[in-house]
This record gives C-alpha cells, structure tokens and sequence, in this order.
C-alpha cells in the first residue's frame, strides 16, 4: 500500500468517526432543547450555573462558565455561571483533606441555591467528584445536567448520573477525542438555546410546549391572514405546569388496559401508567386524567347547549 | 389536534363576539366570575378579554387550589417534612409557594426529603420502594384531585402499604363561591363554572346560585371558544331574564358528575367543620379531612402538627385579588416585589395564579391599557 493511499484511508477514518456520533448530537436536538428549557426557566428565577469537571472536562467547565458569563456574541446578556474546577486552592484543599471524591460536592453544598443549575461534565461519565457532586446538587434542589460520553445507554455502570441527572446529554461515541469536540459543540448550543428561551418574547421560557400552543393559538383566533396550523401535541406536565386544575392535565388515549385499574395511555409524546378505576374506559378511549386519575371519558360531538 | 383545534376558531370568535353585543343592554355594566384557576389562565394566554363588549368585565375567581392555601398550612406541612424519617412528596408548584418558614424548596435546601410528584400514585410508589421511610403525600386540590388522593389511600389499604400517609387539603367549590355570593364588597351577574371540578361533582350542586341567588351559571371548558360560548351564554340568559345552570361543556361534564369518583371520595374523606382560605377567611365544612377509618393513613393524626395561623405577607393583596375585588394589577406589589421568579403571594405561584397569568400573559389587554392612560 503506497503512502498516499494510508493517508487517505487514515483521512476517510478520521472523518468517519466524527460522522455517526454528529449525527446522533442532531438526533438527541429535543433532549438538548428540554435541558435549555429548563435552564432558562432558572435563570428567569435568578439561579445561577456550576460547571465542574476534572481535567480535558475541567478546562470545558471554565470554558462553559465564560461563554455564559461573558459571551462572545454581543447583545447577549451575560448570565452568572462559575466553574468550580477554576478554583485550585480550594480543589487541591478539599482533595489533599477530604479525597478527591469530595471535591465538587463541597464546594456546592457552600455555592449553590435551589434555584441554581449544576452542570457536570465527564468524558466518559465515571468521574467519582462530578457523581458525588451531580447527586448532591440533586439533593440541593439543583437542576442537573450531565454532559457525558460513550457508546451504551449508560455510560455509568453505577448508575449515578442516570439517576441524579434531569437531563442527560451524551457524546454517543468511545472516542475521547471526538467526545470532546462533540461536548464542545453541545455547550455551545446549550448557550445559544437557553439565550433563544430566555429571549423568546411571545411566553414564558419555562415551557415550550405551551409557548407554541400560544403561538398556533393566536394564530387561529387573531391572525385572519394565517391558517390554522396543527397545535403540537401536549407535553406531560413538567415541572412549572399546574397539574391539580388546570386544562393541561392533558386528555389522553387508553393504549392498554392493565390490572388493578390501572391502564397505559399515550400522552402524544410518550405513554404513561394512570389509573382508570373511577371510569368506563376502554382502549382507543381518549381520558381526562386529572393528577394520575382519569376522571372523565371525553366524549366527541356534544359540545353544544347543555341541558340545565 | 383532535378537541383542540375546533375550539380554537378565529372566525368563530369574532362571530360569537359580534353576537354578544345586541345582547348588553345599553347603560349596563355585567360582571362575571370565573371561578376556576384553568379559566383565568385561557382567559389571559388567548387575550379574551379584548374579545368582549366594553360593558363585560370578568372577575377572577378563587379556583386555584395552591392559591387558596393558607401560610399556616404550608408551615404545618414543612414541620411535617422535617420529622424523621419522612420524605414528603408534593406537586411541583407546591414547591415555591412561600409558607412562614419559607417554601418547600427551602426546606429542601435545609436537608428535608421533599420530592415532586405528578400524582399520588407516584407518591404510593416512593412509599414502596423507602419501606423504611414514612412518605407523606401533600394533597391539595378541589374535586378534580380528591378522587386521586382518596383512590390512592384506598389502593394503599389494599396492598398493604402501611408507610404512606396524606395531608390532606383538599377543598371544595361550593362552599366557596357561597361565600363570594355572600361577600357584600363585590356583586356579580354571573358565573362562568368550572370544568373539571363538575366533571366530578356534576352541575347539579349548582343549583342555588341560580334559584336562591338568581344568577346564571355555565358550566365551561377550557379552550378559547368555550369561554366565549359560555358568555354568550350567560349574556343571553340575562337579556331573557332567565337564571339557570347550563352545561356548555358537556364533551366531557355529564350532568350528574362521576358517581364511582364521588364515592371514592366519600369512602376515605369527610368535610372538616371549618377551614381557612387564605383571603377569604375560615369556612364552614369547605374543605375535607380523612375519615375515623383511615386514620392509619392520616398524615395529621400520626404527626403533631402546630397548627399556627400565620398571617400573609402585609404587602400582599392576594385576598383581594382572589375575591375578585382587586385586578391583580392593583395590588400594591404586583409585578415589582412580587414576581413569579420572586412571589410574595400564592396568586403569582401557579401558573393558574391570576396575578401569574396576568403577569405572564396579560400586561398589554384592554383593560391594563385603559387603566394606563386613564381611559
């Protein structure tokens, strides 16, 4: 095989693993989107961002904290963000005392607020310092994020991150070097996203769902020129949604009916275990589901005057 | 989507609007009620407002479950959350209403185990998987929840599961708006009534308002031409001089309510002689506690709770607001040092708060321009 030909095979290789793992960041665009989601939602409530990482990681934690701190763009509002692996002293402190497991979680517990976002970073998701830490922020009231890498569902065997994590986002590939860039450009969008809801004037940042209810709403009722266009489907009930009351205690289809009065109904984004004991469902039903209980069967065409 | 976008029309909006104005009489003003939380919110997010005639003004009900709770209340339940061995679980806009000791999430912050459920069950589930933990569930809501709490309870009777507990806050509807009936600083023409709530209790406990009160009533869903159908409604009531309960919501209200619901309720709840609504005081049997029965599972007779009355915040004019007497933009701190990033008040809580949806919605509706400009 001449040189030539190695080089360009080398080359094709090179840009061959950057390829799948690219692609799987632009398939995992709503998980990013519901994380920046909820970022700007604490950003709104005055919350800060922690960004912690060891080494590689621990340079992106920095690099993160300035890109929100400070941002490249101008006319972007700088957000509060702080990289707890900037601070040597206290790192070096806590690891030559405590052991380096005990590193980032320290710091939280003295740092962070309920209101407050903590972002751990680690190439390949078994970090003992940014776990620890990942829970404790969980524990705080944080919301969490976890910037890991690898190629199986979970990068931890322990589990650590899936659990204490409220979104997970992952380099799907067991290259370090392509993790890296692939984190690199998943921050990136992290800002830019959670700028675009915190910008977005027409709704609340808290929710996009709700946002482009709004939006396809005002269409239909305001707009003469536009038309209609399909609302998306509802969101479960997140975290900011009022699910005791209100109208976004969303109606459902009866997918299966299982025991005990319990049944699988599909939300319009996935399917979710409620109970249908206190009415006369059947499957392909469509259910009111108030708080987990479905308390009415919605039935189709009787919206006119009732009876008094 | 299948139920939403027939009652999100444009046309039909502006039909329904131009049919409501022949039917103010002229020189009238009419004031209606929205009871319900989920109506408010519709009411704002679509900018009904500047659909009806001048001479219509809607009031904001009191139907927002987190808003109706009292400090004192929240205080209980954080002193419960700090007991040993307790995780409590609660739904998520629980988490930020600002009791006397600060809020869930600060309780939180101090280390209590306080975790955010979508539903009851959820909470029966934590309760199985910590057999070691005593899980107590902070249930609020009016009717549309309490079916929920109480099938729970009675799932948990039948397995068995003897580590899970509710606090119970459920209220009731009619109690309260007999009470706003009978407030003599507001006087309303009708009511826009909720949805959900009759889609458990039914529209027949209605009733009075029409007959003893005299005042027209519709039973209403939550989309944007619901609520504007059912204006009509009550518009053309009044014009005919009629007062009577009407179902425009009847895809999903059947006149007679849930009957299992209700009995579910009924098995595991009873009313409470009095309980306190933050703005409108104490009521009489407006609220529900569990039964002698289900005291095993009574999170107020395994804990003792303080019970202390704590006074809301002075600045805050939720009370007012909650009674229909304020515009949410009257009160003193609202959308200053009441904020839903900062609420001092539950209405600026719930995203069904008034003050909330008018803060996140509503700050540039008809009636906030007039009131600027003094028009």
């Amino acid at each position: 095989m001449s040189v030539a030909t190695t080089m360009q095979l080398a080359l094709r290789d090179a840009f061959h693993r950057r390829d799948a793992p690219g692609h799987a960041l632009a398939r995992d665009s709503t998980r990013i989107a519901a994380a920046c989601r909820d970022m700007a939602g604490r950003f709104r409530r005055g919350g800060k961002l922690i960004v912690f990482g060891n080494g590689g990681a621990g340079a992106d934690a920095a690099h993160i904290a300035v890109e929100f701190l400070h941002p490249v763009i101008v006319g972007k509002r700088a957000l509060p963000a702080l990289a707890l692996s900037n601070d040597a002293a206290t790192v070096t402190a806590i690891g030559v005392r405590e052991g380096l497991a005990e590193t980032f979680a320290h710091q939280l517990a003295s740092w962070a607020g309920p209101h407050d976002i903590a972002l751990g970073v680690s190439r390949d998701g078994r970090c003992p310092n940014v776990l620890r830490a990942l829970r404790t922020a969980r524990d705080l009231g944080l919301l969490t994020v976890a910037l890991l890498g690898g190629t199986g569902p979970d990068p931890a065997p322990d589990g650590g991150a899936h659990a204490d994590a409220d979104h997970l986002l992952l380099a799907r590939t067991a290259d370090p070097d392509v993790v890296k860039e692939i984190h690199v450009t998943t921050y990136h969008l992290l800002w830019e996203l959670t700028h675009l809801f915190l910008d977005h004037p027409d709704g609340p940042a808290d929710d996009p769902a709700e946002d482009s209810a709004e939006n396809a709403a005002e269409d239909t009722t305001r707009d003469t020129r536009a038309h209609p266009r399909p609302a998306p489907p509802p969101e479960p009930p997140c975290g900011d949604t009022c699910v005791t009351c209100s109208d976004q205690a969303t109606p459902v289809t009866v997918v299966r009916l299982l025991h005990g009065g319990l049944a699988l109904a599909d939300t319009g984004t996935g399917t979710e275990e409620i109970s249908v004991a206190l009415v006369d469902a059947t499957v392909g039903d469509t259910v009111l589901v108030h708080a987990g209980e479905a308390i009415a069967v919605v039935t189709k065409g009787a919206h006119h005057h009732g009876r008094h | 989507m299948r139920f939403v976008d027939e009652y999100r029309d444009a046309g039909q909006a502006r039909a329904l609007a131009a049919a409501m104005a022949p039917l103010c009489r002229p020189g009238r003003t009419y004031k209606f009620m929205e009871v319900c939380g989920g109506h408010t919110h519709t009411i704002y997010k679509h900018g009904l407002e500047d659909y009806l005639p001048e001479a219509v003004t809607l009031i904001h009900g009191p139907g927002c479950p987190v808003c109706v709770i009292p400090m004192g209340r929240l205080d209980d339940a954080v002193h419960i959350a700090e007991q040993p061995d307790v995780i409590m679980t609660s739904f998520g806009d629980m988490m930020r209403v600002p009791g006397g000791r600060g809020s869930f999430l600060d309780a939180k912050a101090r280390g209590a185990d306080i975790r955010m459920v979508y539903s009851p069950l959820d909470a029966l589930k934590i309760a199985k998987q910590n057999p070691r933990k005593r899980v107590v569930f902070m249930a609020i809501g009016f009717e549309t929840t309490a079916p929920s709490t109480a099938m729970t309870v009675l799932r948990a009777e039948a397995e068995g599961i003897r580590n899970f507990s509710v606090f119970c806050n459920h209220v009731t509807i009619i109690p309260a708006i007999k009470a706003i009936l009978d407030s003599p600083d507001l006087h309303l023409d009708g009511f826009i009534g909720p949805g959900h709530v009759s889609a458990v209790i039914g529209c027949r406990p209605y009733e009075f308002i029409a007959h003893t009160y005299g005042k027209p009533l519709v039973v209403t869903g939550f989309e944007p031409l619901d609520v504007l159908r059912s204006v009509h409604q009550i518009l053309t009531q009044l014009a005919h001089g009629r007062s009577q309960v009407e179902n425009q919501y009847a895809r999903v209200v059947p006149w007679n309510g849930n009957a299992k619901a209700l009995n579910a309720i009924s098995r595991v709840m009873e009313l409470r002689p009095y309980f306190e609504w933050r703005g409108l005081g104490s009521i009489s049997h407006s609220a529900l506690k569990m039964t002698e029965k289900y005291a095993a599972y009574d999170a107020e007779r395994i804990f003792h709770i303080p019970g202390v009355r704590v006074a809301d915040p002075k600045a805050c004019q939720c009370g007012e607001v909650l009674k229909g007497v304020l515009k949410p933009w009257e009160c003193k701190v609202f959308g200053t040092a009441c904020t839903p990033e900062t609420p001092i008040g539950t209405c600026m809580v719930s995203s069904e708060g008034a003050c909330a949806a008018y803060y996140n919605f509503g700050r540039f509706s008809r009636s906030r321009v007039k009131e600027a400009t003094g028009r």
